[in-house]
């Protein structure tokens, strides 16, 4: 079901004195920025606002996936070259200020997971190292790392189960997120993991696992990490999914069941906080206060992931094919198709924090 | 092992990677319980289709998710290998679905 | 309408391992698939192969040695039975000398070997053996999409490689004139003349700043005759250990001489500074003086017999090594063996001569197996002694089960051209010291550095893969081809497999494995205490 649609009237005036401030104030209001990876080597910055490309930044190492604004926009932390590489892209010169080689001599890392402090002095990544040996590789476990940006320096915090593949920081940059099979809550100040919230290994015999992959982080504008999860209830054996929402500023997570399973990669969730997107094969819409499907469309190929306009009121789809797709979020009608260079692949589609790239 | 028994060095790590290949291999009979939807956290190695049997549930068109799929290992299959080898395979081809004419083809040396 | 498509060659340049080794170990390709061991019945698999091993027996017991990873197992009886029952009937095994160890097998069902076991064995066992006789590749299962154990792709080593060890040429000239020398009696047909301190000051920076991670560097003083130049080797052993000191690493000196620069003073010095020795000699006066003579043709065994027993006697800091040369009617390795070890020897080793066909001291296609036999002998005493935890010191010997042990899968025979440089007088790098001089051979200068090009192109065409003759041979990772410098003078060609000693390798090899299965049964203590000390 969707929500009833404004008048006519009112939407062409609304518009019209919309275009008109935008017009006035297109040097003094700020565009909305987002920012995501091309295939070979290239991160676009996209303007929201205009629906056009900024620029296109060329990376050192290729096929970036990760990317994290830091929080004063000045720079973009992204991870290249089969994700061993972290590169620091500095948006105001337009170019790569430096590549962080953070592998010990004689290992091989891949880095899953990237989040940065709300002062941009340190990194928090999570690697998973192999030591490369003449004759056979040695794992090692994987494990968070703190870095210092600036002298590019790391230091182990934790070691971590195999699977994750996010970060997250919380508000009081106390605990560190770590999201794989279970939700992990490393607390910074001990250096171990102190409380788990279980997806794929539930406690409880009547629940069943939640089957998550954390891959795509959306969360700047409404601070909830999003992820749909698919599950077989014990009991019914049914197949279900949901949304895994975890309150990237307190650490609360929250899961609300939605019925079958639509096959879906990642969700975004409005700046207030009571509706979800999510896409893959189809884009849908979810009431979150109501905890339902509010509309499912087709889309004409696959997406992997989508970010929402500060307002709310447009959807970004991005992923796997070069456009990024203008949605309006109440009708779910396509507004534009802007064309990219190359792929964006599994990048992130992150929203670049006011006053980059002023 | 019961019937064999390693003498150098080089049996031994056979040995070894017998033991670890042993214990990995009861972990994920755990795992295996969740259904498979596609790039979920879980692999299920071998999925051909989606969870109904049919295509429609996997990335389309196929091409669009080739970065995004071979490049982190999800779908080693049928591309050369670029974790090690071949490293800069794609990098003419900035879109897979537009520019395919221009992925590198590999030969082995000497043909 | 359509782009051609580029082309790219299959074999780059891998940048994936780090830690160096000084022989060329062939990097195990992460492709490498070792069959993984099945969950379940395997009775719905069609059938059992062997794939490329050799077996072998020693008094009761059974040992599968498998090539493709120089990996060496015992096997029970239903282990051995099993693979037994996969040789066809009118095949014997094969005779190590043979190349090709399992040029047919018998495809056997599973349903049929099952029952052949099953009066002396419980089916649970031999379902149990037949996985583990796969897992370590000694058998294939047919019939659903299989790999045995797979050669690894050709790839060169991590560059740059890091140097282990330089040989240098501190004296371009030698006192005797030995008849074999394969330096042209010390000057390697080149102007006679001594390194230069500042050379060899810059030889041993190279090595330092070209050592990557290793901790300890090797520094061989080798010529002609490197005593004659004793005035730098004082000067540069001390310079090397501060140097050494400085970049945070570990020298450490041998030396090969022909002992007639002795004295007591000189003695006193290599054992002060801990510089390893190795003594040319060849046995007793006999057998010495045939070709270890001055330029006059007189013997030099007179002389330096009791230099070499007062250096036996002085020099405690390191142990001393005698190396022999056979040669055309020096083929009495027993009887050398012992009056050397007679002498006070640590350890003794034998090479045959490198010569072309056609040399006077060539030995002889017969006296090649004499010398086997004797090799053999010493070979059983050997074991006899290690497994009464002694060391017989017969180093040919210790050097195959070495290697046995470690389980080497090597890509070119010897370090050469790649952890070892030889440095000729004036400083030119050589893949070798056998090479020194030649310009053909020539790999840059400690001054201008290693000649990058050069060595990648030495190290694709020297690569094991290449050499055609050798690919199906049960011995390849451990011969590699055989020594260039062995293969330039008998064929003239730098990369061709050394096949004039085909057979008698693998015949040494084998008795190696022997010897092997035969110490480390009753004591693998042995390996501990005297094998893996060896360095690389």
């Amino acid at each position: 079901m969707v929500a009833a649609p404004k008048r006519p009237l009112q939407r062409c005036l609304r518009a019209a004195a919309m275009a008109a401030s935008l017009a006035a104030l297109a040097f003094a209001q700020e565009s909305e920025l987002y920012v995501l990876g091309v295939h070979p080597h290239g991160i676009v910055v996209f303007d929201g606002t205009r629906n056009e490309i900024v620029t296109e930044i060329q990376t050192r190492g290729r096929a970036p996936k990760e990317l994290v604004p830091s929080a004063d926009g000045k720079f973009v932390y992204v991870t290249s070259d089969g994700r061993a590489k972290l590169e620091v892209v500095n948006l105001e010169t337009r170019a790569v200020d430096k590549v962080l080689e953070l592998a010990p001599p004689g290992y091989r890392l891949t880095i899953f997971g990237v989040v940065i402090n709300r002062n941009g002095g340190r990194l928090y990544v999570h690697v998973k190292p192999v030591r490369e040996l003449i004759d056979q590789y040695v794992v090692d476990p994987p494990q968070v790392w703190s870095v210092d940006v600036a002298t590019g320096k790391a230091r182990k915090i934790a070691e971590v189960p195999q699977g994750v593949v996010a970060l997250a920081l919380t508000r009081d940059e106390r605990q560190l997120l770590a999201w794989g099979r279970d939700l992990y809550y490393i607390d910074l100040a001990e250096g171990r993991i102190t409380d788990t919230f279980r997806l794929m290994n539930p406690a409880n015999p009547t629940e069943g696992a939640l089957n998550t992959l954390a891959l795509f982080v959306q969360y700047e504008r409404s601070g909830i990490f999003s992820i749909p999860y698919y599950t077989k209830d014990p009991i019914t054996s049914k197949d279900l999914m949901g949304l895994v929402n975890l309150d990237v500023n307190t650490g609360k997570v929250d899961t609300v069941e939605l019925g079958a399973p639509i096959p879906l990669y990642s969700a975004v969730v409005s700046p207030d906080r009571k509706r979800a997107y999510a896409v893959m094969n189809q884009l849908v819409a979810i009431d979150l206060e109501h905890q339902r499907i509010l509309q499912t469309i087709d889309l004409d190929r696959t997406r992997y992931v989508a970010n929402i306009s500060r307002d709310g009121k447009r959807l970004f789809i991005s992923g796997a094919a070069p456009y990024i797709h203008v949605y309006d979020t109440d009708t779910l009608q396509l507004v534009k198709t802007i064309e990219l260079p190359g792929d964006p692949a599994v990048t992130g589609f992150r929203a670049l924090p006011p006053g980059a790239m002023r | 092992m019961k019937h064999v028994r390693a003498l150098n060095k080089k049996a031994r790590l056979f040995e070894e990677n017998a033991e670890q290949r042993k214990k990995t291999r009861d972990e994920d009979v755990v795992a295996l319980q969740a259904p498979s939807l596609g790039c979920s956290l879980i692999f299920d190695p071998g999925w051909e289709t989606d969870s109904a049997g049919g295509v429609t549930g996997l990335c389309q068109p196929v091409e669009a998710d080739l970065y995004g799929c071979y490049d982190d290992c999800w779908w080693p299959a049928q591309v050369p290998d670029q974790l090690t080898n071949h490293l800069t395979w794609s990098d003419s081809c900035a879109s897979a679905e537009r520019d395919w004419r221009k992925l590198d083809l590999i030969y082995p040396e000497g043909t | 309408m359509s782009q051609s498509p580029s082309i790219q060659s299959f074999v780059p340049l891998s940048r994936l391992l780090a830690t160096p080794a000084t022989l060329g170990e062939f990097p195990t390709s992460p492709h490498t698939s070792f069959a993984p061991v099945v969950f379940g019945d395997l009775t719905d698999r069609p059938g059992a192969e062997l794939s490329e091993i050799r077996q072998f027996r020693i008094g009761g017991k059974s040992y599968v040695f498998v090539p493709a990873v120089t990996a060496i197992f015992g096997l029970d009886e239903l282990g051995s039975e099993i693979l037994e029952l996969l040789r066809p009937p009118q095949a014997q095994s094969a005779s190590a000398t043979e190349a090709v160890q399992t040029p047919a097998t018998r495809h056997v069902p599973l349903a049929e070997i099952i029952p052949a076991l099953q009066p002396r064995h419980h089916r649970s066992d031999i379902v149990a053996a037949i996985k583990e006789l796969r897992g370590i590749g000694a058998l294939r299962l047919v019939g659903f999409r299989e790999e045995g154990l797979n050669s690894p792709a050709p790839q060169l080593p991590p560059m740059p490689f890091p140097q282990r060890t330089l040989v240098l040429n501190v004296a371009n000239d030698c006192n005797l004139g030995c008849s074999y020398c394969f330096a042209a009696q010390g000057d390697y047909g080149t102007p006679k003349r001594m390194m230069s301190e500042e050379t060899a000051r810059r030889s041993v920076d190279f090595l330092l700043s070209n050592s990557g991670n290793h901790k300890t560097v090797t520094v061989v003083f080798f010529g002609g005759e490197p005593l004659m130049n004793l005035k730098l080797i004082r000067g540069l052993v001390d310079y090397a250990n501060d140097a050494g000191a400085k970049a945070g690493k570990e020298v450490e000196f041998t030396m090969t001489t022909n002992a007639t620069y002795l004295t007591r003073e000189v003695i006193d010095f290599l054992s002060e500074k801990r510089i390893g020795v190795s003594v040319s000699i060849d046995g007793p006066k006999q057998y010495h003086d045939l070709r270890r003579t001055y330029k006059s043709g007189n013997g030099s065994y007179d002389f330096i017999r009791p230099r070499v027993l007062d250096l036996l006697n002085r020099h405690k800091t390191r142990p001393i090594a005698a190396r022999a040369t056979l040669t055309h009617g020096v083929t009495a390795v027993q009887e050398c063996f012992w009056h050397l070890k007679e002498m006070g020897f640590h350890e003794v080793g034998f090479a045959p001569v490198t010569s072309a066909a056609q040399d006077e001291f060539a030995l002889t296609h017969d006296e090649m197996w004499q010398v086997m036999d004797e090799f053999r002998q010493l070979a059983n005493l050997y074991v006899e002694k290690a497994i009464h935890n002694q060391h017989l010191g017969f180093s040919n010997v210790s050097n195959i089960l070495s290697e046995l042990h470690a389980g080497v899968v090597k890509a070119y025979p010897c370090g050469a051209g790649l952890g070892l440089l030889g440095v000729g007088a004036d400083g030119d790098l050589y893949l070798c010291h056998r090479f020194s001089e030649s310009r053909e051979h020539r790999m840059g200068s400690v001054r201008e550095g290693l000649d990058e090009a050069k060595q990648e192109q030495f190290l694709r065409q020297a690569h094991l893969s290449r050499k055609s003759g050798c690919q199906l041979c049960w011995v390849r990772h451990i011969c590699s081809g055989g020594c260039h410098h062995e293969a330039y003078t008998r064929h003239g060609a730098l990369h061709t497999p050394n096949a004039h000693y085909c057979e008698w390798i693998r015949t040494w090899i084998d008795i190696g494995l022997d010897c092997y299965a035969r110490i480390m049964d009753p004591n693998p203590f042995f390996f501990e205490k005297f094998i893996d000390k060896r360095g690389a």
